[in-house]
């Protein structure tokens, strides 16, 4: 689960390179934005996951998790704010 | 429906008054939930205190209050998880401001989906100028001495820190309630080890509590025992199971004291 945190807050360095500094040490700092940072990675994921996939459901679950992906990005951005 | 949270956690809020908390927060509009995350929060809340904790899976989530069919599979549609997380942390973010004063915390621990309610211990007083409406009264200093003792294995290194982490949150919120309290120190401390063996032998009004991280597997155990040092009665005892989390779980442990600190108030006559 580390690695899943640590590959979200690299996602979201190379999404807003100018507030890197900041990511760095809240990630650090507060217990919340590293799991914020994993729900972020498994919505990213999920994302191109379903995305890809043949099922029925697919396209619509896709655009659910780029919902998510947008909502977690602003859950990040308030806690970080 | 007090039945089903009686067994979820003895000594804890009443459920009429869980309700009320949850029907108050969700009518807040600072705390950051979706009209779904709002669906999911009430149903864990309700799920729980109707004494159906053991029905509170990704799956019956996914299916209740995310709408998905029979074929749910959390593992490829990780939908409960991301919104759990988010929840979480709207939790946090609302107690940290406007609930700064709610009596009764309603949290999700990291690795579970069943909530947990807890009395807030009242802020110190420099912080809370006019006591909010309905608070109970601060309580006048406790004549009881309260000897805290960490018996976590030092053996594991990982177990030893949460271990300390515990303590350190417990004697916190045991000394916010007034009790004196010490904490056995190490062997070269020795004045002080001198002084808490004093105590027990000649306990008068002094109580101990014994608590442990102990790891098993993947898992945690953080146990208390709560006993009275005049007759080695035990009066309080209980623990909880955590799967370990590479996370920080500061807020874990503080909630794991929280409820300790709350059943050791509770086993005390007022």
């Amino acid at each position: 689960m580390e690695q899943a945190q640590k590959r979200g807050l690299a996602r979201l360095m190379l999404r807003w390179p100018e507030r890197r500094a900041e990511l760095r040490q809240r990630f650090a700092q507060d217990p919340r934005l590293p799991e914020l940072c994993e729900a972020y990675e498994a919505a990213c994921e999920a994302a191109a996951y379903w995305t890809k996939s043949s099922a029925a459901v697919g396209a619509e679950r896709a655009e659910e998790y780029r919902a998510l992906m947008t909502a977690t990005e602003q859950d990040i951005l308030h806690r970080i704010s | 429906m007090d039945k089903g949270i009686s067994a979820f956690r003895p000594g804890g809020p009443p459920a009429e008054d869980i309700l009320a908390a949850l029907k108050a927060i969700l009518s807040h509009d600072e705390l950051r939930l979706s009209e779904r995350n709002r669906r999911f929060l009430s149903f864990v809340v309700n799920q729980t205190v109707a004494g159906h904790s053991e029905r509170i899976k990704a799956y019956a989530i996914g299916v209740d209050v995310f709408g998905r069919d029979e074929a749910f599979d959390p593992t490829l549609d990780p939908i409960v998880r991301i919104e759990a997380t988010r929840l979480r942390s709207a939790l946090t973010a609302y107690y940290d401001a406007t609930g700064a004063r709610d009596r009764i915390r309603i949290a999700i621990p990291p690795g579970s989906y069943v909530p947990t309610f807890a009395w807030a211990i009242p802020l110190a007083e420099d912080e809370a100028d006019t006591p909010p409406a309905g608070a109970q009264p601060a309580r006048p200093t406790r004549s009881e001495t309260i000897i805290v003792h960490d018996q976590s294995p030092r053996s594991d290194a990982e177990a030893a820190l949460r271990g300390e982490l515990f303590s350190d949150a417990l004697v916190r919120l045991l000394s916010k309630a007034q009790f004196k309290v010490h904490v056995v120190p190490s062997v070269e401390r020795r004045a002080a080890l001198d002084a808490i063996r004093e105590l027990f032998t000649h306990p008068g009004e002094a109580y101990s509590l014994d608590l442990a991280v102990r790891p098993m597997l993947e898992r945690r155990r953080y146990s208390w025992r709560f006993g009275d040092l005049r007759n080695g009665k035990v009066l309080s005892s209980d623990f909880r199971d955590y799967v370990i989390a590479t996370a920080p779980c500061f807020d874990l442990i503080d909630a794991v004291a929280d409820e300790a600190a709350q059943a050791v108030m509770d086993a005390l006559p007022d």
